[in-house]
C-alpha cells in the first residue's frame, strides 16, 4: 500500500477569533497564505527560466467537508486527509460543531495552505485547509459556508468520520448540497440510528450519493466469497446455503467495531442472493442470530445467519472470519479468514471438487487509503445501498444498547 | 496525398481487398457471455474484475518474457486476488524440470521482478497452482503428456477445462505449436455461437506477428485453420497501458475535444516513441527486424489508430478494432520513389546519453560490424479520409535518443487572424495538446493568455493534468491488465487478424524501397541526439519541426 503524501515544504497558516464568520476575509487570508509561499519557495523545477510555458497550473481534484463534533476529531481528520496515500484533496474545509465551550461568543478560524507531492518528480497537489470551530448549537451557520468556500466546479465530498449522522442538523444540512457522502459506521454507537439514517436517504433522488467506508473495507472480502461460486461446479451450492456464519472485529480504540462490516456483509449477500428477513437479529449465545429465507412462499428455505464478535484485534474494524455451508445436493463448506495483518486464507469444499486452500496478500486497509479511493471513485455502489437497507432491518435503532 | 503515385494506391487498394477478415469474426469474438451474469455475487463489482478459473499454460516459461513479465504478473494477481481461486499455471519448455524445480526457478524470478514482497507462505500458497510440462515443442509426446496433465488440473484445481495457451517463445515456433495444439485436440475450434461456457480455449501470441505481410498472413492462416479469430489474442502490451487507453477516455468521453479534432483545426500530429536505451540483450532479433518493424508496425501504428480513429459506439472487442482498421486502411502506404522524402532512417554511432559514453550500434554485442540496420525511423503519414486529408502524422522511434519518452502531440492551427498586434504580440504559438504516455502519464494543452499588466501582452501557458497528482500512482502493469482481459474473454485491446496485416501492408512498401537503395547510405546519428538530419529535414521541408519532447 502506497504511504501517505509527502510535503515539499512547513505548511503556512494563519489563525483568527472573531464573532462572526467573514467569509472574505477567509478568502484573502487565503490568498495572503500563498503570496507569501510563492516569496518562500520559488520552485525551480517547476518553472523552467527559459520556457515558454512558464506557468504551471496545477492540477485540481475535489472539495472535501469534513463535520465532527471535537477539535480532537478534527485534528484526526486533517492529519488523515492532509496525507492521504495517493489522492489530495484541493480544499479540506473542516466544520466543527462543538469546537469552542458551551457559551463561547466567538469562532476560530484556521487557514493553511500546503503542497503535496504524491508522486516523485510529478508537480505537486496544492491542498488548503480551511477549519471552522464553533460553539455548540451553530450547525446551521456552518452549514451555510460550505458553498461560498468550496472551489467551484469541483466535486463536493462531504465526510463524517466518528458520526453521529442521525440528530445532526450540520451533516443533513450538508448532505444535501454535496455530491457524496462518506461516512465509516465502524465508529457508530448507534449502528442500528445511522443505518436507518442513511438507508432513508440512499432511496432519496435529491440528495447525494452515500458510500461507507466500512463496506469498502470489505472490498476484498465480498471479492472473495464471489470467487467461490464462479466456478461452475460451486454456482448450485448458492441456492443450497443453509447457515452463514460472520465473526467481526470486538471493539477496539475507544470504539472502533465492526459489526456494522457484518451486518453489511449480511445484507449483501442476502440482497444479491434473494433472502429476506423475518425481521431484527436477536441474541443467540455470544452473538446474533436469524432465520433468513429463500424462494417462494411455500417452497422456501431457511439460512441460519449468525453474527458474533471475534478475537482479533488487527482487522481494523473489519471482519475476521466468513463460513458458508451449503446442503443438499450442493453440498459444500466455503471459508474465508484472516490469518494476519496482511493475508487472508481461503478454503472452500463442495460435493464436486477437491478441496483447494489459498492465501492472497490483503493488508488491512488503512483510512489514508480507503479514503483516498473515495475520493477517486467518487461515486455510490449500488449494491452497498441495497446491502444496507438489509443491514437496516437486521438492526434496527436502538439494538446497540 | 500528393506524394503518393496512382499506382501505389492503387497496389494498396487491390492489397486491401485480399485483407477480408474471417467470416467468423462476430462482433465481440467469443465474448458473447459477458453479458449474462452468472454468478450473481458479481453483480456490480466493478472495481474488483477477476478472471474467469482456468489453466494459462505458457509455452517457453524458460525465456526473458515469463521471468520478467508473465510470472511477476501472475503472482501479483494471485495476490491481489485477481485470479480464480482454481487457477492452473502450466509451464512448458524444453528444459527437464520438475514441478518443484520449476517452482524454485520462477521463485528467484519473481523475488526479482514482482512489486509484492515474496514471503514463504505466500509463495507456497502461490506454487500451489504452479506445474511444468517438458519437452520439445515438435514432439508430439509432450503434448500427451501436456493433455494428461492438464486434464489431472481440471479436477484438482477446478480449472474448470478452461485453457489459456500463452506462447512466449519465438515466433519460429508459433505455428509448429498452434497445429500441435489442434491435433493433439488441446484446443478447438470454438465459434461464437457456439463457444462453451466452460471449456474454451484461447491462445495468446506476442508480437512480432511476421517480419512482412506474407509471413504475418502465413501464420495467421495457419492459427485460422485450427482457432477461430475469436480464440486468437495478440498481445500489445502499449494497449494495456492506462495512459494509451485514456487516450481513448479522452477523446470519446468529453465533448470539448471531438468537434476539433479533425482537419479544420489540427495542423499536424506528431508520434514519438524515444528509448534512451540501446538495443541491450535483443541485439539478435533487433538485427533482423530493425525500428520499423520493431516499433512502428505495432505499438506506433496502434497509437495512430487510437487518435485518428472514428468513435466506436462500445467500448468493446470488435466495435473498437473496426474502427482502428479502418483507420489504418485510409493511410496511404508510403512507396516506390516518395519513400524517400516521406520516410527517414538512421541508426545510432557512438555517443553520451545521460551523461554516459556509449557505443554505437555496430559495436554492441551480437551486431555485425556493418550491420544496416536501421534503429531510427521517421515517417510522414497521411491518412486519406474526410476526417484527415491533407493532415500530416509524423512519427518517429529511436533507440539510444536523449530520453526515453513516448507521446502523441496534436498540434493545432493558428488562429485566422491575430486582433493583438498593436500592443505587440505580432505571432502567437497554436494550441498544443500532448498526450504523454511515459513517463510522466498525463495530458496537457498549451493555449495563449493575457500577463497580467496594464499592457496586451500575450504568453503561452501550459495546463497539465497529470495522472500522478490527479490520481496518485499509475494503474495496474499492462501485462496484468492484458492477462486477466485474455481470461476473461474480451479482445477489445489485442490486435485483430486485419489489423495486424494492415499495419504490415504499410510497412511492407518502405522495406522494399529501403531494399534499393544504396545501403552504404544508411545515415548514422549520435547517440544521445534526436535522429539524423534527414528526419529533420523530412518535417522542415512542410515549414514544422519535430518536438522538443
Amino acid at each position: 500500500m502506497p504511504t501517505g503524501a509527502e510535503t515539499n515544504a512547513p505548511a503556512m497558516e494563519l489563525i483568527w477569533e472573531s464573532k462572526d464568520i467573514e467569509v472574505g476575509r477567509i478568502r484573502s487570508a487565503l490568498t495572503e497564505q500563498w503570496h507569501r509561499w510563492e516569496a518562500e519557495y520559488p520552485d525551480p523545477s517547476v518553472i523552467e527560466p527559459g520556457s515558454t510555458e512558464q506557468v504551471y497550473m496545477r492540477a485540481s481534484t475535489v472539495n472535501v467537508i469534513v463535520a465532527v463534533d471535537t477539535e480532537t476529531d478534527a485534528e484526526w481528520a486533517e492529519a488523515v486527509l492532509a496525507h492521504l496515500s495517493d489522492y489530495s484533496p484541493s480544499r479540506l474545509l473542516i466544520l466543527v460543531r462543538n469546537g469552542r465551550p458551551e457559551g463561547a461568543e466567538t469562532y476560530t478560524v484556521r487557514v493553511k495552505v500546503e503542497e503535496r507531492e504524491h508522486t516523485r518528480g510529478v508537480a505537486p497537489v496544492r491542498l488548503e485547509t480551511i477549519t471552522i470551530l464553533a460553539p455548540p448549537g451553530n450547525d446551521q451557520s456552518l452549514a451555510s459556508l460550505s458553498s461560498p468556500l468550496l472551489i467551484p466546479d469541483l466535486p463536493d465530498v462531504l465526510f463524517v468520520p466518528y458520526g453521529p449522522i442521525s440528530n445532526n442538523t450540520l451533516v443533513s444540512s450538508l448532505f444535501e448540497l454535496v455530491d457524496i457522502l462518506v461516512v465509516d459506521t465502524i465508529w457508530t454507537r448507534d449502528t442500528g440510528a445511522s443505518f436507518a439514517v442513511l438507508a432513508g436517504n440512499a432511496t432519496r433522488q435529491d440528495v447525494s450519493d452515500i458510500n461507507d467506508l466500512a463496506w469498502s473495507r470489505m472490498l476484498v472480502w465480498r471479492q472473495l466469497v464471489a470467487q467461490f461460486f464462479d466456478q461452475p461446479a460451486a454456482l448450485d451450492s448458492l441456492e443450497t446455503i443453509e447457515e452463514v456464519e460472520i465473526l467481526f472485529s470486538p471493539i477496539v480504540d475507544e470504539g472502533r467495531s465492526g459489526r456494522s462490516a457484518a451486518l453489511l456483509m449480511a445484507g449483501w449477500l442476502a440482497t444479491r442472493l434473494g433472502w429476506r428477513a423475518p425481521g431484527e437479529l436477536v441474541s443467540f449465545r455470544d452473538g446474533w442470530r436469524s432465520t433468513l429465507r429463500a424462494g417462494e412462499t411455500g417452497k422456501s428455505r431457511e439460512i441460519v445467519l449468525m453474527l458474533s464478535e471475534g478475537a482479533r484485534t488487527d482487522t481494523s474494524g473489519g471482519l475476521e472470519k466468513i463460513r458458508l455451508v451449503a446442503g443438499g445436493t450442493a453440498t459444500g463448506l466455503f471459508e474465508i479468514r484472516r490469518i494476519s495483518e496482511d493475508e487472508i486464507e481461503t478454503t472452500s469444499q463442495h460435493i464436486d471438487a477437491a478441496p483447494v486452500t489459498r492465501m492472497v496478500h490483503s493488508r488491512c486497509p488503512d483510512d489514508r487509503f480507503l479514503i483516498s479511493q473515495e475520493l477517486r471513485r467518487l461515486h455510490e455502489d449500488p449494491t452497498y445501498t441495497a446491502a444496507l437497507d438489509f443491514a437496516a432491518i437486521l438492526w434496527p435503532a436502538g439494538m446497540d444498547s | 496525398m500528393s506524394e503518393m503515385s496512382s499506382s501505389a494506391k492503387a497496389r494498396a487498394l487491390a492489397v486491401e481487398a485480399q485483407l477480408d477478415v474471417d467470416t467468423d469474426i462476430l462482433d465481440g469474438g467469443l465474448n458473447g457471455h459477458e453479458d449474462v451474469i452468472v454468478n450473481p455475487l458479481r453483480e456490480g463489482m466493478f472495481q474488483a474484475v477477476t478472471a474467469t478459473p482456468c489453466a494459462m499454460i505458457i509455452f517457453g516459461v524458460s525465456g526473458d518474457l515469463t521471468s520478467r513479465k508473465l510470472m511477476p504478473a501472475l503472482y501479483d494477481l494471485a495476490m491481489n486476488s485477481r485470479l480464480a481461486e482454481g487457477f492452473a499455471i502450466v509451464g512448458v519448455s524444453r528444459r527437464q524440470w520438475t514441478d518443484e524445480q520449476f517452482r524454485t526457478e520462477m521463485r528467484a524470478e519473481v523475488e526479482r521482478h514482482s512489486t509484492l514482497p515474496v514471503t514463504d507462505d505466500r509463495w507456497n500458497s502461490f506454487a500451489r497452482g504452479l506445474f511444468y510440462v517438458g519437452g520439445n515443442f515438435d514432439e508430439p509426446a509432450m503434448y500427451d503428456r501436456l493433455r494428461e496433465r492438464l486434464d489431472e488440473l481440471d479436477r484438482e484445481r477446478r480449472t474448470e477445462g478452461n485453457r489459456l495457451f500463452y506462447l512466449a517463445t519465438p515466433p519460429s515456433f508459433y505455428i509448429t505449436i498452434v497445429r500441435s495444439l489442434g491435433s493433439h485436440r488441446l484446443v478447438e475450434r470454438q465459434d461464437f455461437y457456439t463457444a462453451p461456457r466452460s471449456g474454451w480455449s484461447r491462445i495468446v501470441i506476442e508480437k512480432p506477428i511476421g517480419h512482412d505481410l506474407a509471413s504475418a498472413r502465413e501464420l495467421n492462416h495457419a492459427i485460422s485453420e485450427v482457432v477461430s479469430e475469436g480464440q486468437v489474442y495478440r498481445i500489445d502490451h502499449y494497449l494495456g497501458k492506462e495512459t494509451v487507453q485514456n487516450a481513448l477516455a479522452f477523446r470519446f468521453a468529453n465533448v470539448l475535444f471531438e468537434p476539433v479534432w479533425n482537419r479544420h483545426y489540427v495542423d499536424h500530429m506528431q508520434i514519438t516513441v524515444a528509448e534512451s536505451l540501446g538495443v541491450e540483450d535483443r541485439a539478435t532479433y533487433y538485427e533482423e527486424a530493425g525500428a520499423l518493424r520493431d516499433m512502428v508496425q505495432s505499438h506506433m501504428l496502434q497509437l495512430l489508430a487510437i487518435v485518428a480513429m472514428e468513435p466506436p459506439a462500445v467500448f468493446r472487442g470488435n466495435a473498437v478494432r473496426d474502427e482502428k482498421v479502418k483507420v489504418l486502411r485510409s493511410v496511404i502506404p508510403p512507396s516506390g520513389e516518395a519513400v524517400k522524402s516521406l520516410t527517414a532512417r538512421g541508426q545510432y554511432a557512438a555517443g553520451y546519453v545521460e551523461g554516459l559514453a556509449v557505443p554505437g550500434f555496430r559495436q554492441e554485442q551480437f551486431v555485425s560490424p556493418s550491420s544496416t540496420t536501421e534503429t531510427f525511423v521517421a515517417l510522414k503519414l497521411q491518412i486519406d479520409n474526410w476526417r484527415w486529408a491533407d493532415v500530416p502524422f509524423y512519427l518517429r522511434t529511436g533507440k539510444r535518443l536523449p530520453r526515453r519518452v513516448s507521446e502523441i502531440a496534436i498540434q493545432f492551427k493558428k488562429v485566422p487572424h491575430l486582433m493583438f498586434q498593436a500592443a505587440g504580440t505580432r505571432d502567437v504559438e497554436p494550441n498544443l495538446l500532448t498526450i504523454r504516455i511515459q513517463p510522466d502519464e498525463g495530458i496537457s494543452l498549451r493555449f495563449v493568455a493575457k500577463i497580467p499588466g496594464t499592457t496586451m501582452q500575450l504568453r503561452t501557458v501550459r495546463m497539465d493534468f497529470a495522472y500522478g497528482a490527479a490520481f496518485g500512482g499509475a494503474g495496474a502493469d499492462a501485462y496484468e491488465r492484458l492477462i486477466v482481459d485474455a481470461m476473461n474473454g474480451d479482445q477489445t485491446l489485442f490486435a485483430r487478424r486485419d489489423e495486424v496485416e494492415t499495419a504490415w501492408n504499410l510497412i511492407d512498401p518502405i522495406e522494399q524501397a529501403w531494399l534499393v537503395e544504396e545501403l552504404t547510405h544508411l545515415p548514422l546519428y549520435e547517440a544521445g541526439t534526436w535522429g539524423p538530419d534527414k528526419a529533420d529535414l523530412l518535417i522542415e521541408r512542410d515549414g514544422r519541426s519535430w518536438r522538443r519532447p
